[in-house]
């Protein structure tokens, strides 16, 4: 079988996002739609695009990655979550 | 009450005087969860306006779970147990289904995140059991016209965001105790809430009428607590929406 050089490059990104920590945001019955795209928009500075479409991934799929990086970053992204009164974890490599 | 409008540089909603008690009360119970003295219990309920720093700090720091350090070093508790009351730790939710993280996670966020969401919520308080005042003049967030129906809430463009946190919080901690928690529960609210209303209006049709027969005098007060509630957080999930709606027009 032939690995060509773009199968290596893919390997060594699959490898550097299972290091990575990401935060998750959590489908909850009570934050409106308009508030989380808001959230999104504002905080990580999301085009409106992009921040209407993890709000609705994470309402229609019950979650969304929402940010990466390393851990002490996902911690500063989780907390800030939990400040907009956001339900959001973070945990280490992909979903 | 009246959606939240863009004008003069700010927006501006109506709450008369019994929606801002309304309001008022739940946003002083909703701190008192977090761990914060009562608000305005000094003076019986009455508004105690300004209050001095130091009352302050000594107030987020009992909220905080930890004891102050004998030196005065701000240090972080060895350990912060999740809250009880799921409506706290719905404020203040896990971070991780791991329970080392989640703990150490806890440790270093709980206090902060109580300060946070405490001072958010005393900034509201203030402004909504603000004195009346003068049209202009007070730069912070304030209510203003006489206490009937004409009264106002007005807030600033950068006050925004932690008035929206804010009624999240609120809204989250009614949730929980009307036990929202799915998409389909909160629609079973909103039907209740129509329905009652269909009921009421019967009733004033009809008479003095048993309308709602079978229902025991206990029965009756649950479900009227319920019903009013429920109406707080119909109420503060539509004022949230508007207020949504200015500050979006408002992004970059």
């Amino acid at each position: 079988m032939l690995t060509s050089p773009d199968q290596d490059l893919r390997v060594d990104e699959e490898q550097r996002l299972a290091d990575a920590w990401v935060t998750l945001v959590w489908n909850d019955p009570v934050n409106l739609m308009s508030y989380v795209a808001y959230v999104f928009r504002s905080y990580f500075g999301y085009p409106e695009e992009k921040a209407t479409r993890l709000m609705r991934q994470v309402h229609e799929e019950g979650r969304a990655v929402v940010s990466s990086g390393n851990r002490e970053q996902m911690e500063v992204d989780v907390q800030a979550m939990h400040s907009f009164g956001l339900w959001a974890t973070l945990q280490q490599g992909g979903v | 009450m009246r959606a939240f409008r863009w004008r003069d540089g700010r927006y501006v909603a109506g709450l008369d005087g019994a929606e801002r008690e309304v309001l008022a009360t739940v946003v002083a119970d909703v701190a008192e969860l977090l761990g914060a003295e009562r608000f305005g219990r000094a003076e019986g309920g009455v508004p105690d306006g300004a209050t001095d720093g130091a009352d302050d700090v000594a107030r987020a720091d009992r909220g905080s779970g930890a004891t102050p350090h004998p030196l005065g070093l701000a240090l972080n508790p060895d350990s912060v147990p999740a809250p009880t009351d799921p409506a706290v730790r719905r404020l203040l939710p896990d971070a991780s289904d791991d329970r080392e993280l989640a703990a150490e996670f806890r440790r270093l966020t709980d206090q902060d995140l109580r300060r946070v969401k405490i001072d958010r919520l005393r900034s509201l308080w203030d402004a909504l059991v603000a004195e009346p005042g003068p049209a202009s003049g007070s730069d912070s967030a304030r209510t203003s016209g006489h206490a009937g129906a004409d009264a106002e809430l007005a807030i600033r463009p950068e006050e925004a965001p932690a008035v929206a946190a804010t009624l999240t919080d609120l809204r989250l901690v009614l949730a929980d105790r009307l036990g929202i928690e799915s998409d389909e529960d909160s629609e079973a609210l909103y039907d209740a809430l129509d329905r009652r209303e269909l009921e009421d209006q019967l009733d004033e049709v009809g008479g003095a009428g048993p309308s709602r027969s079978g229902r025991s005098a206990r029965e009756e007060l649950e479900a009227e607590l319920r019903d009013y509630l429920g109406s707080v957080y119909a109420a503060l999930t539509w004022l949230q929406e508007s207020l949504l709606t200015v500050m979006v027009d408002d992004l970059p």
